[in-house]
Order: structure tokens, then C-alpha cells, then sequence
């Protein structure tokens, strides 16, 4: 298991690192990071003195040994834009995006899993038709038109939460609950999938025939049995969310993460953007290797002693 | 020598009881008046110490929820550069002249300058001016503030406005002098726009302004959230603007229109900025908002790249472009009326503005008969490339352009850019002619900056004329304001004539405020300036 876990960061270490020169040269490629940092009427003596003072006038590599330097002392370099160090930005961010990602997970997992179960036990009927084309409808959805909508909503029509902002409880729950529409119909129909899947092993003809009730039956065979991929798939989702949803963060104005990269790339501030994306990256990888462990509990099959 | 030579003596200038709208307004008046105010001065100065002394105001009251697109870029006033930010840091930090709502330059923290000779400016300071740090404003400040200002080891990317200033001389601590290393007539549009005021513990290095902000402003610095919220609260100090009425200021970045409409309808925001044409008729008929409209300053233009399509080279297909564009139907349709037609390069408002110039009418016929007089019977092919979501309707506005060229045989493809490439378009010349602003501010030096054949700026894509050129470098070294004005109206009729762009429009400014905010004045520059707003 150590080995397992050493291994897995270690990976995870060349991930970052070739990711960093990913971010490192689409950002170059994509534009001279100081025409976007200097307005157009910028002198160009005035472009050439930014350059300079952003140590964008020397050869790409160097700038990237540079990095990698700094980044090993924790240094991640200071933001072009807000001229304060990137990390501190991105953690400052990270707690409101984390925030939001846990609840729409909550949301997700307390209402699609069982709604999950309770349609996959019930295939072919009514509910299940209706339910499915309900979560069909929520994960096609444009979240940025969804959001907008249940601003208008409950916003501006019915007054009972507010629109946008970053201090209450009220101010989580549009956006909450636009991000995990989305989630919460993928989940549901995958559990409904796996669980429709299980029901008709053989084990489960078993625990039938023994006479245990089927609310057991469903909860401690079929469900726990289906988990595998809704676990490896809600892992991905936090990932993701961690990553910060860039157009419902934009939509609520929460100050999270994915607005912060949106405004980093929009004007090419590469240190800001390195850091969201290594930061995030550390989290996806870490959260990875918890659904990993977590597979250990679900299913006792699976070991990781012997490098698998 | 006429304005240069007025001194900027103000009765509000020094009166703590006016209303910084009444001040405005006198002020605005009193530069008017010019010389007249110069040879009033000592005695003048005198009557407003006298009307300066104590009166008791009410204390203000309220929080101003004021939210706009984007956020502050940093809390240091000479690193920020857009509008938004401008108008949170104006808030905190005052400059040595300002701009009245017509945007004339009235007197600020210096009460009046004068033009000595054609390399020195003197500046006569107000007294009794305090930092938020208890510091008191003077010469000194001044000094140091400049020398930061052009410092190149701070990050300002318009450092390069105050190049040609050489030395500030402290003369004594209510006066400085200000060397250029030649003429420099743009010294004093530049301090209305730049160079806000740092204290000592600022220029000294002891106070990081990235993390602090302390200047002479009606509001002090409260805190900053990223992304969430800037908070400022007055200064219990008369400030010569006339005291701030609203006890706290807000400023929130919401980033969508949509959301900021809701805000602004559910009492969570007192003003909202940009408003999109589109809410307009919405917002009309909700209750207790109100709107505010002005024409912005920047010129909207087509710009026609004759190094790279040859057929521009010859005037007449440049003047057969603006023919072919049919304006006041894209600003009706397109942009739903919001926006005010340009007839040359520069709206009211811009240095060098000509009433007399009209805009070209749309006359395809005429435009296909130019085409053909200029050898291109059969018209041509070009591309036109727009940003999409950087100006207000810039993609759809193109498509329609594209639409009315091809009408007359410029058969005309549209490419959709990301903000990025198409700067290093713009800037690599590359573009065929594209969808762009032109900022008019600080016309002067914009214009040299991106006009000169010899600079070769942004919107300078190949027009090359040798008495525009002799115009746009003698103008800014002209210190006669009315002589340098009849060279930039000089240089608006050649543009107008030999068209290097395609005149399209000065977009309206909008900003949405609820009708309990009183005293609100918009700026055509599209800065949020405060002074007299109240809460009722």
C-alpha cells in the first residue's frame, strides 16, 4: 500500500510537471502575453519596459527554468495583473470554489443515488420514463442558461434568494443547484444503469430466494455492488468542479477559482494561470487517488500490494 | 498661448462647502473664463478662503452598492488602466487637475498652472490638503509622486506619458515647477487623466500600495476582496470637493449583464455598469431606476489595411467603403440606437472635433462608381475580422458591413477572432481591414501613438500623408492650445477626406441607477467619479 501510495504521487509529480510546460508554451503560443498586458495606445517603449519587467524578454527556456526553480522553493511567481504572489491568489479563491463543489456534490450524491436506485429497481415503468427524461433534460441543459433562468426565478421574480454574491448560505444555493442539475442527472443515470445491471445477477436471484427484504437487497447488494463507477465518476465530477465551473462562477459573481483562470487567460497572466492549473491539478490528482482507496472499501477484491 | 497661459483660479477651488457638482460646474465656468480668473487670482483665492471657512454639513449616510463588470486590477492607481478601476481608485486618490463632466481640465489638487516658458509649468497647490495617513499634501508630494510615476521598475504601462518631463522643481511647499526636455503642451491632460497623488509612506516604500491605498480622496480604503467586493468609507475630513454625503462605498464585480439587471432590480446594487442596449427597454419600465446615457469618447471605425490589400492605396475605393456602409441603419438595427454617428474620426468632445464635416450618406451606386473609376469594376475580395464580445455588438455589426461591401462587389468574408490574435493581427498588420475602437481620450497622444506613419501604431495600417504626419508630431509640441487645436481640426478634415477608416459610430455609454441615488453626473470618459452623489 505504501508503495502504492509513493508510486502514485510520484506520477502524479510528472503529470504537474509536464503539464506546467503544456500551460508554459500554449500561453506563448497563443499570443504575446504583454500586447494584452499593455493597452494599444501603450507607448512602444512602454510595451518594451513591461517586457522586460515581466522577464518575458528572454528565451522561452529560461523562463521556464526560472519557473521550475522557483515553483521547488513554493514560489509560483507574482500575478501579471494583480501584482501579488499567484498561489496566494488561487488559495485565497480555492475555499469559495471547494465550497461550492461540496455542495453540489451533496446535492448530487443525496438526491441522485438514491433516485438512481429507486428507478433502476423500476425499469420500463412510468417513473422510470419520467424520471429519465428528466435527467436527460438536466444534462443537456446549458448551465449558463440555466443559471440565468433561476436567477430570473427566484432572483427577481419570487425575491427569496439573492442573485449573486459570496456571503451566506443563500448566496450557495442558486449556484449549487445550477452545477449539480447536471451532475445529479449523470449520476442518476448511472446508478440506474449499474443497478439495473446487478439486478439481474445471479447473486442477487440468491439474496431474492434467501427472503431478505428488498429494500436490503437493493441497499447492501445491488447498490454497493453498482458504486465502482458512480464513485470513479463522482471523483472525476469534484475534480472538476474543483477545477471551478468558469461560466456558473461568472454567472453568480462567486469568487472562485474558474473565474480567476477565465480572467488569467483572457489576458494571458501565465503565472496565474500556471498556478490554478497546478493547483487544481494537485487536487484532481489527489482526489484520484482517493477514489482509488476508496475502491478498497467497496469492493475487498481489488488490492494495490503487487503494483496493480 | 490662450487656456495654457489661463490660470485655473476657482472659487470652488478652495470653498470645502460646495457640492463637488456646484464646484464642477464653477470650476468648469472659471477655466471658461481664462485670463480673466488669472488677473482675479490672489483676490479671488482670498473670497473663497473666506467662504472656505467652517460650515457644518449633515453627516453622510448610506452604503452605495455600485457594481460594475469587472474588478479592480490592483489597488496601486498607477499600475490599474481600465475605466472600472479608475473610478474605485478616484474615489481614493485625487490628482493634481481633473476632468469636468464636458471634460474640460479644471483644478484639483493644484488650484491653478501656468506655461513660464516653452519647458517649464508651474503648478500652485491647494493648502490643507491631508493623506489618509495624517501626511499633508505639498510640493514634495508632487516630486516624488512623478518620479514614481516614470519609475521603470513600477509596472505602468503609461509611464511613457510623462517621458518628456525632465525635473520638478520644489519651489516652495504650495508651488512646483515642471521641466520638460522640450515642448510638451499634453503636460496638463495628462495629469487630469494620470499620476494620482501618493503620500510619503507610499513613494518612500514603507506602505505597499498593492495592499494599502492611502491618498487625499473623500474615502478612505476599507478593505479589498478579489473578485468579491472593495469597500471604502469616507473621510471624517472636509475634502475640497465638498464632503462626501454617502458614508460607505461598495464595489462589486459581476461580470454578467444579465445578473447585474437582476441586482440593480432587487435593491442590491444602487448603480450598475455596462448596461447593454438590449436591457434599455426593460429597465425603462421597471420603477425606481432611471437611466443615464452618454456618448463615450472612442471612436468605432472600420480600419482599411493598405499595406496588405492593394486596392486601399487609392483613396477613392477608401472613400467607396464609407459610401457602401450604410451607418444609421446599423445604428438602428444593430445597436438599437445606441450609439451616436461619427462623421470623421473624432466625436464632441475630441481636441480637433469639426461640426461642419459631414458623415459620407450611403450611396452604393456612387461607391460602385468610385470602385470602377479606381479600376476595380468588378469589385474585390477582402476580409473583415472582428473580436467577438470585445466592443458592444462587434461581431454582428461586421456581418452586416460585410453584407453591405459585398452589395456593391467588395465581396467580403467575416473571420471571428479571440481578443488575442487579433491584436498580434492588428499590431502584425496583418488584418485586412478590421472591426476596432479607437480610444480618444488623450487624443493628442493617442493619435501620435497609433496614427504616425513614423510610429506606426495600432489603427495606423499603411496611410501615409506628409502634412497629417507634420500635423500629429508638431501639434502635441504646440503649447498654444488654440493653434494646436486648429491643427488637429486640420488633420480631422484630411482624415475625413482620404478616409484611412470607415466612420462609424461613439457608442452610448449607459449606466443604470435607482432614482433614490441623487447627484449622479456620467463623464463621457465612462469613469465613475462620485463627488456629489447622495442616498435620499
Amino acid at each position: 500500500m505504501v508503495r502504492f501510495l509513493a508510486q502514485r504521487l510520484w506520477h502524479l509529480a510528472w503529470v504537474l510537471l509536464a503539464v506546467s510546460v503544456l500551460v508554459f508554451l500554449l500561453i506563448h503560443l497563443s499570443g504575446d502575453p504583454v500586447r494584452l498586458l499593455t493597452p494599444l495606445d501603450a507607448t512602444p517603449e512602454d510595451v518594451a519596459r513591461v517586457r522586460r519587467l515581466y522577464g518575458l524578454d528572454r528565451p522561452i527556456p529560461l523562463q521556464y527554468w526560472d519557473f521550475v526553480r522557483r515553483a521547488i522553493r513554493g514560489d509560483l511567481g507574482e500575478s501579471f495583473r494583480y501584482q501579488r504572489p499567484a498561489l496566494e491568489l488561487v488559495l485565497q479563491r480555492l475555499p469559495a470554489t471547494a465550497l461550492l463543489a461540496v455542495a453540489t456534490l451533496a446535492v448530487t450524491v443525496v438526491v441522485g443515488i438514491p433516485l438512481g436506485l429507486w428507478i433502476g429497481a423500476r425499469t420500463g415503468s412510468a417513473v422510470d420514463w419520467g424520471v429519465s427524461l428528466a435527467t436527460f433534460l438536466g444534462i443537456s441543459l446549458p448551465s449558463f442558461w440555466l443559471g440565468v433562468l433561476l436567477i430570473l426565478l427566484f432572483a427577481d421574480r419570487l425575491r427569496v434568494l439573492p442573485p449573486s454574491g459570496f456571503d451566506s448560505w443563500r448566496h450557495l444555493v442558486l449556484p449549487a443547484v445550477t452545477l449539480s442539475v447536471y451532475t445529479t442527472g449523470l449520476i442518476t443515470r448511472l446508478v440506474r444503469a449499474d443497478v439495473r445491471g446487478v439486478l439481474r445477477q445471479d447473486y442477487i436471484r440468491t439474496a431474492r430466494a434467501k427472503g431478505l427484504a428488498e429494500p436490503v437487497v437493493l441497499r447492501r447488494h445491488a447498490l454497493r455492488n453498482a458504486m465502482l463507477s458512480t464513485v470513479t465518476v463522482l471523483g472525476l465530477q469534484l475534480g472538476n468542479l474543483l477545477g471551478g465551473s468558469v461560466v456558473v462562477e461568472a454567472v453568480f459573481a462567486w469568487p472562485g477559482v474558474g473565474w480567476l483562470m477565465l480572467q488569467g487567460i483572457q489576458t494571458r497572466d501565465l503565472p496565474l494561470v500556471r498556478a490554478v492549473v497546478l493547483v487544481v491539478g494537485t487536487a484532481f490528482g489527489l482526489i484520484n487517488l482517493m477514489v482509488d482507496l476508496l475502491y478498497l472499501y467497496l469492493d475487498p477484491r481489488i488490492r494495490y500490494d503487487h503494483g496493480d | 498661448m490662450d487656456d495654457d497661459r489661463k490660470e485655473l483660479e476657482s472659487a470652488g477651488g478652495a470653498a470645502p462647502r460646495c457640492s463637488r457638482r456646484a464646484f464642477l460646474q464653477a470650476a468648469a465656468r472659471t477655466a471658461g473664463v481664462g485670463a480673466g480668473a488669472a488677473l482675479l487670482g490672489p483676490a479671488l483665492v482670498g473670497r473663497a478662503a473666506a467662504l472656505a471657512a467652517p460650515a457644518r454639513r449633515p453627516a453622510p449616510v448610506g452604503n452605495l452598492l455600485l457594481v460594475q463588470g469587472v474588478d479592480a486590477e490592483s489597488l496601486d492607481p498607477h499600475v490599474t488602466t481600465s475605466g472600472a478601476s479608475k473610478g474605485m481608485m478616484w474615489a481614493m486618490y485625487d490628482k493634481l487637475l481633473e476632468r469636468s463632466p464636458e471634460m474640460r481640465i479644471i483644478p484639483w489638487l493644484a488650484t491653478s498652472y501656468r506655461v513660464l516658458n516653452e519647458t517649464t509649468w508651474e503648478f500652485r497647490l491647494r493648502d490643507n490638503v491631508f493623506f489618509h495617513n495624517g501626511e499633508k499634501f505639498g510640493a514634495e508630494h508632487v516630486r516624488d509622486t512623478i518620479a514614481r510615476f516614470k519609475h521603470p521598475g513600477i509596472r505602468n504601462v503609461y509611464a511613457g506619458q510623462l517621458a518628456p518631463v525632465k525635473d520638478v522643481e520644489v519651489v516652495n511647499p504650495l508651488t512646483v515647477r515642471i521641466h520638460t526636455d522640450g515642448p510638451f503642451a499634453l503636460l496638463a491632460d495628462v495629469l487630469s487623466l494620470y499620476c494620482e497623488m501618493l503620500p510619503r509612506a507610499i513613494t518612500a516604500g514603507g506602505v505597499d500600495p498593492t495592499r494599502q491605498a492611502i491618498g487625499t480622496g473623500p474615502y478612505r480604503f476599507t478593505e479589498w476582496i478579489p473578485h468579491q467586493r472593495m469597500v471604502m468609507d469616507f473621510v471624517d475630513r472636509p475634502h475640497f470637493s465638498g464632503q462626501p454625503k454617502v458614508r460607505r462605498l461598495v464595489w462589486r464585480p459581476v461580470p454578467e449583464a444579465a445578473t447585474r439587471l437582476v441586482e440593480l432590480k432587487t435593491g442590491a446594487a444602487h448603480l450598475i455598469t455596462p448596461v447593454d442596449p438590449l436591457q434599455v427597454p426593460e429597465l425603462q419600465a421597471t420603477r425606481n431606476v432611471e437611466l443615464v446615457t452618454f456618448r463615450q469618447l472612442s471612436s468605432q471605425i472600420v480600419v482599411l489595411n493598405m499595406l496588405k490589400v492593394r486596392a486601399f492605396q487609392d483613396v477613392r475605393v477608401r472613400q467607396a467603403m464609407n459610401y457602401a456602409t450604410d451607418v444609421d441603419t446599423l445604428i438602428r438595427t444593430v445597436m438599437r440606437g445606441a450609439a451616436y454617428r461619427l462623421a470623421s474620426a473624432f466625436g464632441p468632445g475630441i481636441p480637433g472635433y469639426d461640426e461642419s464635416l459631414q458623415p459620407y450618406p450611403y450611396d452604393p451606386e456612387r461607391a460602385r462608381r468610385l470602385l470602377a473609376e479606381a479600376g476595380y469594376p468588378n469589385g474585390f475580395e477582402v476580409t473583415l475580422t472582428t473580436p467577438e464580445g470585445r466592443y458592444l455588438n462587434d461581431r454582428l455589426a461586421s456581418e452586416a458591413i460585410a453584407g453591405m461591401w459585398t452589395r456593391v462587389g467588395v465581396r467580403t468574408r467575416v473571420q471571428v477572432m479571440d481578443w488575442s490574435p487579433f491584436v498580434q493581427g492588428v499590431l502584425g498588420k496583418t488584418h485586412d481591414a478590421f472591426f476596432f475602437q479607437q480610444v480618444g481620450v488623450l487624443l493628442d497622444a493617442t493619435t501620435s501613438i497609433n496614427f504616425d506613419s513614423q510610429r506606426k501604431g495600432a489603427a495606423w495600417q499603411g496611410y501615409h500623408n506628409d502634412e497629417a504626419n507634420r500635423l500629429i508630431q508638431e501639434a502635441p509640441r504646440t503649447l498654444d492650445a488654440g493653434r494646436r487645436n486648429e491643427m488637429y481640426r486640420r488633420l480631422n478634415q484630411i482624415l475625413h477626406r482620404e478616409c484611412p477608416w470607415v466612420f462609424l459610430w461613439n457608442q452610448q455609454g449607459i449606466y443604470a441607477i435607482q432614482k433614490r441615488v441623487k447627484g449622479w453626473v456620467a463623464h463621457p470618459d465612462g469613469i465613475i467619479r462620485l463627488g456629489g452623489i447622495s442616498l435620499a
